[in-house]
């Protein structure tokens, strides 16, 4: 499904300056976009408008053509999975199996595929040693990780999930990474807000830049997380392979600059043999 | 001769509820003005270590204990919760765990009006931290409704409230932007070099502080595998080639090619200019 925002302001609270301050883009069916900026940006804010959590004060949100501004919250549920940023306000069933359940449960539906959908994220996660456990009494990054899997256990054609790869350790980043990508190859839309500059590097072609309520930049990835002046309007930091780059060309002006790791790797090989050539 | 500030001495412990040990003999000590980093896979028991050398561990969380903690000589097991307040500045994984006020002002407040300090003393301490962690523009608004990063600095700016000789935080850059990851992890090693308080972190962002750190413990299903120099560290089989820093890692990838490590460099780099250093 596509999601479109059209003009859309916001604050929380009419004596203060406004959070999201006209804002318009469209994310297409089936993309995999990135949302990123400084603490207090107001992505949290931006996202809740994707489904009705919060009502914009002026302007439209709109999915394929519905204008969910006008909808109830509640049937928003069946189209769009949302994934808090804190799992505390998300997680509350007796066990992790029943917390899974419960979100197709609600959605009435059919045990069989329900079970499978389950028994999938489960593999896919490795946290079969965690159903009969309390989502209470887990370690936080299993708390998040649970929290994240009892969104994707209702199929829904839109995702939006807040900050899903904190506390997350290298392995179920590539997992999750590669499951969102397996998803959107089936045609589901998928948002996520972090601040985890190697998740989106490795996995998510597309990054918006929020900054003082508005939209800095919009565009392909690698270009968005290469451009010095946008890193520091939205709080980030240039990608520890791309300082090396700049540092290795300042040596070699025919060093070639890349953020893929492989590619440095090679290139630095590259350099050195030649660098051997020379001497010898 | 520098004190230890930490002694860990064959810790274990299984949480009620709970068929396996989260933590297994665990030793290591850590002297006055140490920086330590924890690593280790989720599960792997970083945050039940973290919650056993503030008290909370055994004195709250119910199960079995074994072993001893003691903080500058005197073991946890015959200290109050609240006098290890004095000496362990500590910041829960999650920031909701800790707030309770009615504002982040109050909430920094909090912990120094515990200890009776003197209100215009406690005035200026919250200016300062405020200030230190640049809260102004929150510092009346209720911690509930600030974004995740900033509930994470606010609970950082009540850890240092005391002004702490140990302070223990468990993954705290979680919710930051990485700008604001790294000043955060700066501040750290201000306080480390310059105040020569005693720091213990569970990090994730290893790339932006393993310099500053002086060893690092690495966890595994709740076992002490190694605790050594970092640059040992890394080069210790044991320590999983996957969560090596990248500029470790890329230099140890061209050593084992083309062998740098002792033709051009005696130690392992760990910074993009100690890098680059051994390439010229
Ligand atoms: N419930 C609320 N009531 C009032 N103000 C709020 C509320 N939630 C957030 N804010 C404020 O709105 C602004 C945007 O917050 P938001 O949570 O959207 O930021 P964010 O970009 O998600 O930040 P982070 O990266 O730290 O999670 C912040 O200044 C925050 O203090
Ligand atoms: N309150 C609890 N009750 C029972 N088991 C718990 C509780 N908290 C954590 N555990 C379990 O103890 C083990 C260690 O958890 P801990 O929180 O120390 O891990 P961690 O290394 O901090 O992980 P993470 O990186 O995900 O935060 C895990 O297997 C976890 O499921
Ligand atoms: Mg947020
Ligand atoms: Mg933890």
């Amino acid at each position: 499904m596509m999601i479109e925002f059209e003009n859309v302001s916001f604050r929380y609270d009419p004596k203060t300056d406004y959070v999201l301050n006209d804002i318009t883009f469209k994310i297409n069916k089936a993309e995999f976009v990135a949302i990123v900026g400084k603490n207090g940006a107001g992505k949290t804010t931006l996202i809740k408008h994707f489904n009705g959590l919060l009502k914009p004060n002026e302007g439209i949100v709109r999915i394929d053509s519905l204008d969910i501004t006008k909808e109830p919250i509640s049937k928003m549920a069946s189209i769009i999975g949302y994934s808090f940023q804190n799992p505390n306000h998300q997680l509350f069933a007796q066990n992790v199996k029943k917390e899974l359940e419960f979100g197709p449960n609600n959605l009435k539906v059919e045990e069989s595929t329900r079970d499978t959908t389950i028994q999938n994220l489960v593999d896919t996660f490795q946290i079969n040693h965690l159903l009969e456990r309390s989502p209470f009494e887990l370690s936080g990054g299993e708390r998040r990780l649970v929290s994240i899997a009892s969104v994707l256990t209702m199929n829904q054609q839109v995702l939006v999930l807040d900050e899903p790869t904190y506390g997350q350790d290298y392995r179920q980043k590539k997992r999750l990474g590669s499951f969102l990508n397996k998803l959107t190859d089936e045609g589901i839309t998928v948002v996520v807000v972090s601040h985890d500059m190697d998740f989106i590097l490795d996995f998510i072609p597309r990054t918006i830049v929020l900054s003082g309520g508005k939209i800095v930049a919009d565009g392909e990835t690698s270009k968005v997380l290469s451009d010095q002046t946008l890193l520091q309007d939205a709080d980030l930091i240039s990608p520890l392979l791309l300082d090396l780059c700049k540092s290795l060309q300042q040596i070699d002006d025919s060093f070639t600059i890349s953020i893929n790791e492989q590619e440095v790797y090679e290139n630095i090989l590259a350099l050195i043999s030649k660098d051997r050539k020379i001497s010898r | 001769m520098v004190e230890t500030a930490v002694k860990i001495d064959n810790v274990s412990f299984k949480y009620r509820n709970s068929d396996s040990f989260a933590l297994r003999r665990i030793s290591f000590e850590v002297a006055e003005g140490e920086f330590i980093l924890l690593a280790g896979f989720s599960g792997s028991g970083k945050s039940t270590l973290l919650k056993c050398l503030n008290g909370l561990i055994p004195h709250f969380h119910a199960g079995s204990f074994g072993g001893n903690v003691e903080i500058f000589g005197k073991s946890t097991l015959e200290s109050e919760t609240t006098q290890l307040a004095k000496q362990v500045g500590f910041v829960f994984q999650n920031p909701e765990n800790q707030i309770s006020n009615l504002t982040v002002e109050r909430e920094i407040a909090f912990p120094l009006e515990n200890f009776g300090v003197p209100k215009n003393e406690i005035i200026s301490r919250v200016d300062e931290l405020i200030a230190l962690l640049n809260l102004e523009e929150i510092k009346y608004k209720s911690p509930y409704s600030i974004s995740g990063g900033e509930q994470q600095l606010t609970a950082i700016a009540s850890a240092l409230a005391l002004n702490p000789p140990i302070l223990v935080l468990d993954e705290v850059t979680a919710h930051l932007s990485p700008r604001s990851a790294v000043r955060i992890l700066n501040l750290l090693n201000e306080l480390n070099t310059k105040h020569k308080k005693t720091i213990i972190i569970a990090e994730h962002r290893l790339d932006r502080c393993l310099h500053f750190a002086n060893k690092l413990a690495f966890l595994e299903k709740g076992q002490l595998k190694v605790f050594d120099d970092v640059r040992t560290v890394f080069q210790n089989k044991e320590f999983p080639e996957n969560m090596l820093p990248k500029i470790p890692s890329l230099f140890l990838k061209l050593d084992k090619e083309i062998g740098l490590l002792d033709e051009k460099a005696n130690e392992l780099p760990l910074t993009v200019e100690e890098l680059v250093a051994t390439l010229k």
